[in-house]
């Protein structure tokens, strides 16, 4: 009988163990999916799994990459109406977020700078919202290479006469790239994204 | 042993058996639905439906029984329970449909919103404010919407058969007494405000809030911008002046300080111009705006103005028996609004106190004449939400307005204590409808009467795009202060209004259409032997007036917005029917006004050169003739020439370290159009004079410098 009970003790905590380990195995796994999938299908897919794993497990990460699945989805769809149905989902996720978390302050702004896409006559709300969440990313943490690397976005795109321009986005690039290089990321689960799309910039 | 089996057999034993679990989700009519999502609750499982609504769940973990959760945007979450012996079978799953949230049914009916704060807005402010014209006047802008007429020579919002006096405007809850800049016969002046003022803006063309009163036909709500954003200086300097501003923000506080000075002169020696000026048109004037709010919300804002302007120029088609047309005008102005917002509970409290003082000196032949008019309006409302998402508002206003006139050595005088209190509930009943009920309530010290104006909108939701609106109400009026110099045993003017709207919006394009009917009632009418006057600046009619005026206005408003269609470009298209006639004023029989024309047309157009910050806009406007009166004919039987006109407005800007430049250029009348605003007779009917346009074709540019210490926008770095 108590080597039952000792028996059922050990199972259980090498089940608490595994539980964990199934956690981390199932995030991992997904994320790299995420890092390649560029169908709408898969992206899809891929929120869905985060959010399957949010309902089993409270923890900021799940969400977190179901709300970057689904601004990685607004992205690839083509039409303006699935675009802003994909980006609204995002944003009712970002509300649920921890709210100072440089990650989930770059995420913001990445989500507002794709709204931006969408439409650009709402500007005056969105850039504020780009220029402080990534503001505030970099002072929770001014070796994000993340928001840098949005930085570098913003003025690439934006006209030179506005103060943007391709060399103006490349420097903000080349010190993400620094960043990225020096980082030294102890949580396992913490956003990779960014590195990779960097070197399409700076190839150029 | 034997009663510890089944324990262990459950622990130890990897009692999952692989399967895979399949299914269709489809909507309530059968059809399927793409990409919603499937999870097993408990575990990392999940997958998303393909084009054809079905799924599979491969690599399931049969158990004795599973909760799945589907989900997918517009639809209710489900939740089913499978049981292991339902698993091997593919389920079949009716999502039903989310009733579009109850924020998303809007009151549209009679009114157009523009804010950046709502979502479901057709317009966001700044699309008003880049709206192609000469300066972002807000008058302009909401000029280019349906339900509006124009009326060349005369400023105002000619709202559904409405004269300029039927529309009011209300910043922050104030009504403004002279939002447009004192003019001269037969040439219209602009606002003096820009659209860049406010944060949101809700032009109402007819069936409006119980909250607002004192015009018949429309209101202009304007919601002024909160603290700026951001510290800046910026210098403008174009052909008609310059004018400089300093913004200072400071932790949650901002004032701004502007100054202006305007000489016509250098435009008027580029553009030739058809009216002969003594003085061209010069004034100057400077603005204080305060604002400051708490960290629990709480909100003062303050607003002080005051400008000085002065013109001469010929006025040759007044009565023909005068020596000397030379006009002048000399004008002043000052207004000041403050108004206080502050939570109390679940209450909020929205206080006001406002002033403004106008000032007009007149020579005209041999005539001198000195006009002011003030008002002072206090206000309180307290509101609160009320029900599922509804609100409740009561209030109170005081009104003290006084006009004076002297002509030569005649004066007249008015002082009238308007005091008002209103009630309003906003409600949704279901999932569908909206409501607005509300009630006014008015007395005029000066009319020794009341009025009770009741307000009602409905709006029903159609589906997740399209809802029918519908408004109706009662809107009073004090007649105009040249008939109550003489007869204050006048009565309110009054007029009902019926609207029907259906407003189909999806992504970024919207369509409206809008039916309404106005009835005009107890309109100030003058004694049959009251000569008709088509034109006058110093006509006071006499006592015999009554309330006998009757009229109607009935029409068709359409709209069509698109932002969508081709990339960094926006455009609307806004078309406006009217049918309309009155037995007013000194008309001696029923007609359609001088100020309204059957058919009025705005095409405004917005592109964005890609990869520049080049902005080009055209506006294109048509106004159906206008009655004119020619003694000689039929009253008021006679139209003017259509008007058209083609604005182009375009703009570049580039940044110098962190100081923002930008030039800009406007063209009025770019086609070179010969318009002809109006014909006044003699009256003996023999000669006529043609009325033109200030100019026929007319060209401004001007260069704007902010200052700033980090790159700023319209107050937002950048």
């Amino acid at each position: 009988m108590k080597k039952i009970i000792i028996l059922a003790a050990v199972f259980l905590l090498t089940n608490a163990l595994n539980a964990q380990d199934d956690y981390k195995t199932a995030m991992l796994n997904n994320i790299k999916m995420l890092d390649t999938a560029v169908t709408t299908a898969s992206l899809s897919q891929i929120a869905a799994t985060f959010s399957a794993i949010y309902e089993v497990k409270k923890d900021w990460h799940p969400l977190y990459y179901e709300c970057y699945s689904y601004v990685k989805l607004s992205e690839a769809f083509a039409s303006a109406d699935q675009k802003k149905t994909a980006i609204d989902k995002a944003a009712a996720l970002l509300d649920s977020l921890p709210k100072n978390n440089d990650e989930v302050l770059v995420l913001r702004a990445l989500y507002a700078m794709d709204y931006l896409a969408i439409d650009r006559s709402a500007w005056q709300t969105y850039l504020p919202i780009i220029n402080n969440s990534l503001a505030g990313a970099q002072a929770i943490n001014a070796n994000n290479p993340r928001s840098y690397y949005l930085q570098g976005i913003l003025k690439y795109n934006m006209p030179a006469s506005m103060g943007g321009g391709h060399e103006a986005g490349i420097a903000l690039f080349k010190t993400a790239l620094q960043k990225f290089d020096t980082l030294a990321e102890t949580d396992e689960l913490a956003p990779t994204w960014g590195r990779k799309e960097l070197g399409k910039y700076l190839g150029q | 042993m034997r009663n510890i089996s089944p324990l262990l057999l459950i622990m130890l034993t990897p009692a999952f058996l692989h399967a895979q679990l399949s299914g269709i989700v489809k909507t309530k009519k059968g059809q399927p639905v793409a990409g919603a999502s499937i999870i097993i609750k408990g575990t990392f499982t999940a997958t998303v439906t393909d084009s054809n609504g079905h799924f599979t769940l491969p690599n399931t973990l049969l158990k004795d029984t599973l909760v799945l959760k589907i989900t997918s945007i517009g639809f209710e979450d489900m939740f089913v329970t499978v049981t292991k012996q339902q698993q091997p079978k593919p389920l079949s799953l009716t999502l039903s449909e989310k009733v579009a949230r109850l924020k998303d049914v809007v009151i549209s009916a009679g009114s157009f919103e523009a804010s950046d704060e709502k979502k479901t807005t057709i317009l966001k402010p700044f699309d008003l404010a880049t709206t192609p014209a000469a300066s972002p006047d807000i008058f302009k802008a909401v000029g280019e919407l349906p339900g509006t007429s124009k009326v060349g020579e005369t400023e105002g919002l000619f709202v559904r058969g409405g004269a300029a006096s039927e529309t009011k405007a209300v910043i922050d809850g104030m009504i403004v007494q002279d939002p447009f800049f004192s003019s001269v016969p037969g040439v219209a002046q602009n606002s003096r405000f820009s659209a860049l003022m406010f944060k949101g803006t809700s032009f109402s063309t007819g069936g409006y809030s119980a909250q607002y009163g004192e015009a018949l036909s429309s209101v202009l709500v304007l919601n002024t911008q909160d603290v700026a954003q951001a510290s800046s200086s910026s210098v403008i300097l174009n052909t008609t002046g310059i004018s400089a501003n300093s913004t200072q923000k400071m932790n949650n506080t901002s004032i701004a300080l502007n100054a202006k000075y305007y000489n016509m002169q250098p435009s008027f020696s580029i553009n030739k111009q058809n009216f002969s000026y003594i003085t061209t048109p010069q004034g100057g004037g400077g603005n204080i705006i305060l604002k400051s709010k708490n960290t629990k919300g709480d909100m003062f804002k303050l607003y002080a103005s005051w400008d000085a302007a002065r013109v001469a120029l010929q006025i040759p088609w007044l009565p023909a028996n005068i020596k000397n047309p030379a006009y002048s005008l000399n004008a002043h102005n000052i207004y000041l609004n403050s108004t206080y917002r502050k939570n109390i509970g679940v209450w909020q409290l929205n206080a006001g106190l406002s002033a403004s003082h106008n000032n007009e000196a007149v020579l005209y032949d041999t005539s001198s004449i000195a006009k002011t008019n003030s008002r002072t309006q206090a206000r309180v409302v307290l509101s609160r939400p009320f029900a599922a998402r509804g609100k409740f508002l009561v209030g109170s206003e005081v009104n003290y307005t006084c006009y004076t006139n002297a002509i030569n050595n005649l004066h007249y005088k008015l002082n009238d204590l308007l005091t008002a209190g209103f009630a309003e509930a906003e409600f949704y009943t279901g999932n569908k409808i909206a409501a607005r009920a509300g009630v006014r309530a008015e007395t005029s010290g000066t009319l020794h009467k009341t009025n009770i104006a009741p307000r009602l909108s409905i709006a029903y939701l159609l589906n997740k795009s399209s809802q029918f609106s519908f408004a109706w109400g009662s809107f009073y009026q004090l007649p105009q202060e040249t008939y109550l110099y003489t007869n204050t045993g006048l009565r309110f003017e009054e007029a009902t209004h019926f609207i029907i709207n259906y407003q189909y919006t999806k992504n970024k394009r919207t369509f409206r259409i809008e039916a309404y009917y106005k009835d005009y009632n107890h309109l100030v009418k003058e004694p049959q032997s009251a000569a008709f006057q088509a034109f006058s600046y110093d006509y006071i009619p006499s006592s015999n007036t009554t309330n006998a005026g009757f009229g109607y206005a009935k029409g068709l408003d359409i709209f069509w917005y698109d932002k969508q269609r081709i990339k960094n470009l926006d455009y609307w298209l806004s078309y406006s029917y009217l049918d309309t006639k009155r037995l007013f004023s000194n008309y001696p029989s029923e007609a359609m006004p001088t100020f309204a024309a059957h058919h009025n047309v705005s095409a405004v157009i917005k592109y964005t050169i890609p990869k520049t910050s080049v902005n080009i806009g055209f506006t294109y406007n048509f106004t159906s003739g206008r009655p004119y009166y020619n003694p000689v004919h039929n009253f008021l039987s006679d139209k003017t020439p259509a008007v058209h006109n083609l604005v182009f407005a375009g703009n570049y800007s580039w940044f110098v370290k962190t100081n923002l430049f930008a030039i800009f250029i406007y063209a009025d009348n770019i086609l070179g159009i010969k318009n002809i605003y109006n014909y006044y007779y003699s009256a003996d009917g023999l000669q006529r004079y043609t009325l033109l346009p200030p100019a026929y074709r007319s060209i401004y540019a001007g260069l704007n410098v902010t200052f700033a210490k980090r790159r700023t926008i319209m107050g937002i770095n950048f």
